[in-house]
């Protein structure tokens, strides 16, 4: 084998792991979850009370210092981090994308960072930053963003596909996470080695951390404690941290590797939250982005089988149905809601459902159940945004007076006026040939 | 970053190497010129970094991170052989002869090229020479062994009646607990008495806000104080009520 051929092999390898075809609902529900999480944590914690600290307690740290970032007056930090978090929610419904995750990453870059600039540098925020400016370099807004609801419900939206096809754009970024990820364990380990050797995991240095958190800090349970009490346990615990933190590595090579060791480090995060008190914020919003989104929801799918399946009856010949259509196609991720094209599809339509009447499918977007109960109208909107989890934050709310009347009208007033709003074959109540 | 020959792969090393070897052996001896000046500026000092720890930790920092370079450049000799890339092949399944055809663009590529060198390799190197420059950070997740001893400072106010400390500290924010004694710590080592006056003035500011808010049910703020309490770990931390003794380590009472 010649020098170029071996390390062809390894190149391609390289680049497998870099770049083999992903899908974009994984990115984008890695986008969702990740920037809606870091969302929640942070949203309650206002930034302007900095400005008030003393000159004394500022000790910027070196990123702050070398670029000469200053402690910016109360009223900025405040539009500051209003802006922050307001592209944090962009980020996460996906809307403008392409922006709101770079502002969100540079913004947070301060945000985050100012915090450190009072003395202590907590660790626990290092990979969001970071990762907020790989989620700005990627195209996580491709899929499972309002973006693409907007581009499909679109006049031009009918030249896009409904399924993105598989891309390397939609793993790399994902990968730089799991790099990110592993970097922080394996470096914690090496600290471990490097600071104590194997008396970490040998010595009582496990019994003596678990006992100091319940003189410094407020575990929620007295879970420690109890460890803390058998020196088995306490050895068993160190050890299996060590080997946990040093082997995910190996969670760079396949799928099976770092769901073990990603899923065994998240709930070490827990224990540790559990009989320490101390709350690993920041990588709980890491985790999700290695979750293959893709993968879960086709196994949701699979479980729930034709369970709670409605089909929606709509007018192939009508440009806002199509698009409503298409719209709904892409958001229904668990595949609850079978189309059915009344004008191309009406054969198999009456076959299935004798009793419909073909105008009024025409006139009515109609929703059927799985006992072929209809509902029409606004009725039928609502039966679909239960199959829809996008929209069950809403669905409590179409129960609730004058909700349903208000959307009766509204319906069949966009109805009713939709001719002259983009249908491209005009139907004026006679039965379409 | 498509390798296409071994000899970049050769030069690349040696560079690194070369540049590894000048900074392990440089900087201590630039360090030893002006311990003090030299190690703020790279960034040691205030976080609990002499001169005699750096000169322990330093050269152990080295054998580590050259003990992975080994075992990393180990085995990409083995995965340089026809049975280590069979091994891995049948491990990580086949590779998909596809992909040589799907790489991003030659923009795209850039970009992803500019995200491995401006965060993947930082952190890279924040994490193998123990290196703080948040956000890149070698955090070592209580990498050093607990002695059995627990010392930890707390803010109390200085009443007529006695020591108070209140609570979470949920006034003093955006302090919380330990960033509020890590900022103590460092301006009590750094001897600054202005600067820790100003701390104790805010604290107490903060302290008064609050006291009003709760209506005046908080005792009377004669001073404020920084204190070591320091325990011997018993089990089930039986003792942590008291505190086997106590240190003034800063009072500022109200002149």
């Amino acid at each position: 084998m010649t020098d170029s051929g071996r390390f062809e092999w390894v190149g391609r390898r390289w680049n497998h792991f870099w770049f083999e075809p992903g899908g974009a609902s994984t990115l984008g529900g890695a986008r969702i979850a990740f920037f809606l999480l870091v969302f929640l944590f942070y949203v309650g914690r206002p930034l302007a009370p900095w400005a008030d600290v003393p000159a004394a307690f500022w000790m910027p740290t070196l990123l702050f210092r070398l670029l000469h970032i200053p402690l910016l007056p109360g009223w900025v930090l405040t539009a500051v981090d209003v802006s922050w978090k307001a592209a944090l929610a962009l980020s996460a419904i996906g809307l403008f994308t392409r922006y709101s995750t770079i502002v969100a990453a540079v913004l947070g870059f301060y945000v985050l960072g100012l915090p450190h600039n009072f003395g202590k540098v907590h660790h626990s925020d290092t990979l969001v930053v970071l990762l907020m400016f790989v989620f700005a370099a990627s195209r996580g807004g491709d899929a499972c963003s309002l973006d693409r609801l907007r581009r499909l419900a679109s006049l031009d939206g009918k030249k896009l596909p409904v399924l993105l096809p598989l891309d390397p754009e939609y793993t790399w970024p994902r990968r730089v996470a799991l790099c990110l990820l592993v970097l922080a364990f394996a470096g914690a380990a090496l600290s471990k080695l490097r600071n104590s050797g194997l008396a970490w995991a040998l010595s009582d240095n496990m019994r003596n951390t678990l006992l100091v958190h319940y003189y410094d800090h407020r575990p929620p349970t007295s879970l420690g404690l109890l460890v803390a009490s058998s020196p088995t346990l306490t050895h068993l615990l160190a050890a299996g941290s060590l080997a946990m933190e040093m082997g995910v590595v190996l969670a760079l090579f396949g799928p099976r590797l770092r769901a073990f060791f990603v899923t065994g480090l998240g709930f070490m995060q827990i224990g540790i939250w559990l009989m320490m008190g101390v709350l690993f914020l920041g990588y709980a919003s890491v985790y999700p982005v290695l979750v293959p989104w893709a993968e879960v929801a086709a196994a949701v799918r699979r479980w729930l089988g034709a369970r709670g399946r409605v089909v929606m009856l709509f007018d192939g010949s009508c440009g806002i149905c199509t698009r409503t259509m298409r719209v709904l196609r892409a958001v229904d991720v668990l595949g609850r809601i079978e189309f059915l094209d009344v004008i191309g599809q009406w054969p198999v339509i009456a076959a299935r459902y004798p009793r419909l009447d073909r105008l009024q499918c025409l006139a009515d977007m109609h929703v059927l159940a799985s006992d072929s109960s209809a509902a029409t109208g606004f009725l039928a909107y609502r039966r679909l945004a239960w199959r829809v989890p996008l929209a069950w934050l809403i669905v409590p709310f179409l129960y609730v007076p004058p909700v349903p009347q208000f959307g009766r009208i509204i319906y069949r007033k966009v109805a009713d006026d939709r001719m002259s709003h983009g249908c491209e074959l005009p139907w004026a109540g006679t039965e379409p040939s | 970053m498509i390798v296409r020959a071994g000899r970049l792969w050769v030069a690349l090393g040696a560079v690194v190497a070369v540049l590894w070897l000048g900074v392990f052996l440089a900087v201590p001896g630039w360090i030893a010129r002006d311990p003090e000046r030299n190690m703020a500026a790279l960034g040691l000092v205030g976080r609990r970094m002499t001169y005699p720890a750096f000169q322990h930790y330093w050269p152990r920092y080295h054998l580590v991170a050259l003990a992975l370079v080994l075992v990393v450049g180990g085995a990409l000799l083995v995965l340089s052989t026809m049975r280590g890339q069979r091994f891995l092949n049948s491990l990580l399944g086949p590779l998909d002869d596809r992909i040589a055809f799907r790489m991003p663009g030659s923009g795209r590529s850039r970009v992803v090229t500019a995200v491995w060198l401006t965060i993947l390799l930082p952190q890279l190197l924040a994490v193998v020479s123990g290196f703080e420059a948040w956000p890149f950070s070698p955090y070592g997740m209580y990498s050093a062994v607990q002695a059995p001893v627990v010392s930890v400072p707390r803010l109390a106010v200085m009443t007529d009646t006695g020591l108070v400390t209140v609570g979470d500290l949920d006034w003093l924010r955006p302090f919380d607990t330990s960033r509020l004694d890590v900022a103590l710590n460092r301006l009590i080592r750094q001897g600054d008495q202005v600067a820790l006056q100003q701390a104790a003035q805010f604290a107490l500011g903060r302290y008064e806000r609050a006291r009003a808010r709760a209506g005046g049910t908080w005792p009377q703020a004669r001073g404020i104080g920084v204190y070591r309490d320091t325990w011997l770990l018993q089990p089930g931390a039986s003792n942590r009520l008291t505190p086997d003794s106590t240190a003034v380590i800063f009072e500022a009472p109200i002149q």
